[in-house]
């Protein structure tokens, strides 16, 4: 009778190692997929606030300056703004929440909608800078900076603000506005201001 | 051992790769935020010379408003503005200038 195999010390030594690497393996795998996640959070995330920096962008683009007596071209709220773009019904950008979502809706100049979730963020509103006030609406009412009622200013540039869980307010994007004519845009020489773009 | 060897490494080595790539992204999109935080602040500074600093999004921010010349027009002159940020988690820092016309410091009584 051959007398080979493993004695029972040898098994269970086998038993263990090969307990802890498959514990190992399972911790590894854990570890991975939880800095995968963190990852690709991070990542879209970011992909998300590129994409309505663009949106913003894509939608006064070419079409400033906008003064604050030309309510007509632009107007703003803390919660959206519309833009005239050309069409009859004017261009918009429109913040609303769902089910502990903030959703930032854009109309775009050819009629089409794109709805962006805007994660991290527990509410958002929209804040517009102008050469003389930074307030929630434009035009800016009157008041102690730019005491006289009827001083113009143009429109520089719209921020979308997001509030966080703990209440801290960041900028998610800013987007400049052309204080200058386009090059397309006729000068009235009394208004001095853009007549309407040229075909 | 061998096989355990060759999977311990296999495993250690993944997990060096993908620490890394999280460090990325999120230096990434630290970047990103510290961008945005910049332009926020020097599109939205008032224009008056002087030095401005705060904390806000996980940054240490600080503003400076300087005038490049001695000369003025109507009250109104060039000035520098530098927006620099200090990230509170990672200690990077970051930098934007640009130019604007800004309005004198307040005179002090």
């Amino acid at each position: 009778m051959i007398d080979e195999g493993y004695t029972l010390a040898e098994m269970l030594v086998a038993l263990a190692v090969v307990g802890l690497a498959i514990g190992g393996l399972t911790e590894g795998m854990r570890v991975t997929s939880r800095l995968q996640g963190q990852t690709y959070q991070a990542m879209a995330s970011g992909r998300t606030l590129d994409r309505v920096g663009f949106g913003l962008e894509q939608l006064i683009e070419g079409r400033g300056p906008f003064p604050s007596e030309r309510s007509d071209l632009f107007q703003g709220a803390a919660s959206g703004f519309r833009v005239a773009c050309g069409k009859q019904d004017p261009c918009s950008a429109a913040l609303s929440s769902q089910e502990d979502k903030v959703i930032l809706d854009l109309e775009e100049p050819d009629g089409s909608h794109h709805a962006l979730v805007l994660q991290g963020v527990q509410s958002a509103h929209f804040a517009y800078a102008g050469t003389r006030t930074f307030g929630p609406v434009w035009p800016a009412a009157p008041s102690s900076a730019s005491p006289a009622p009827g001083a113009s200013q143009t429109l520089r540039t719209i921020s979308l603000i997001g509030t966080s869980a703990d209440g801290e307010d960041t900028p998610l994007a800013s987007v400049r506005v052309w204080l200058e004519q386009t090059p397309d845009c006729p000068v009235g020489a009394a208004a001095g201001s853009c007549q309407g773009h040229r075909p | 051992m061998i096989a355990l060897a060759i999977l311990s490494s296999t495993i250690i080595l993944s997990l060096a790769a993908i620490q890394e790539a999280r460090g990325a992204s999120l230096a990434g999109a630290e970047a990103r935020r510290a961008r945005v935080e910049m332009q926020y602040l020097l599109d939205t500074a008032s224009p008056v010379e002087g030095l401005r600093s705060g904390r806000a999004g996980g940054f240490d921010w600080r503003l400076d408003t300087r005038a490049t010349g001695p000369g003025s027009l109507s009250g109104a002159q060039i000035c520098s503005l530098t927006a620099q940020l200090a990230s509170l988690s990672s200690g990077r820092r970051y930098r934007l200038a640009t130019t604007e016309i800004c309005a004198p410091p307040p005179a002090t009584p």
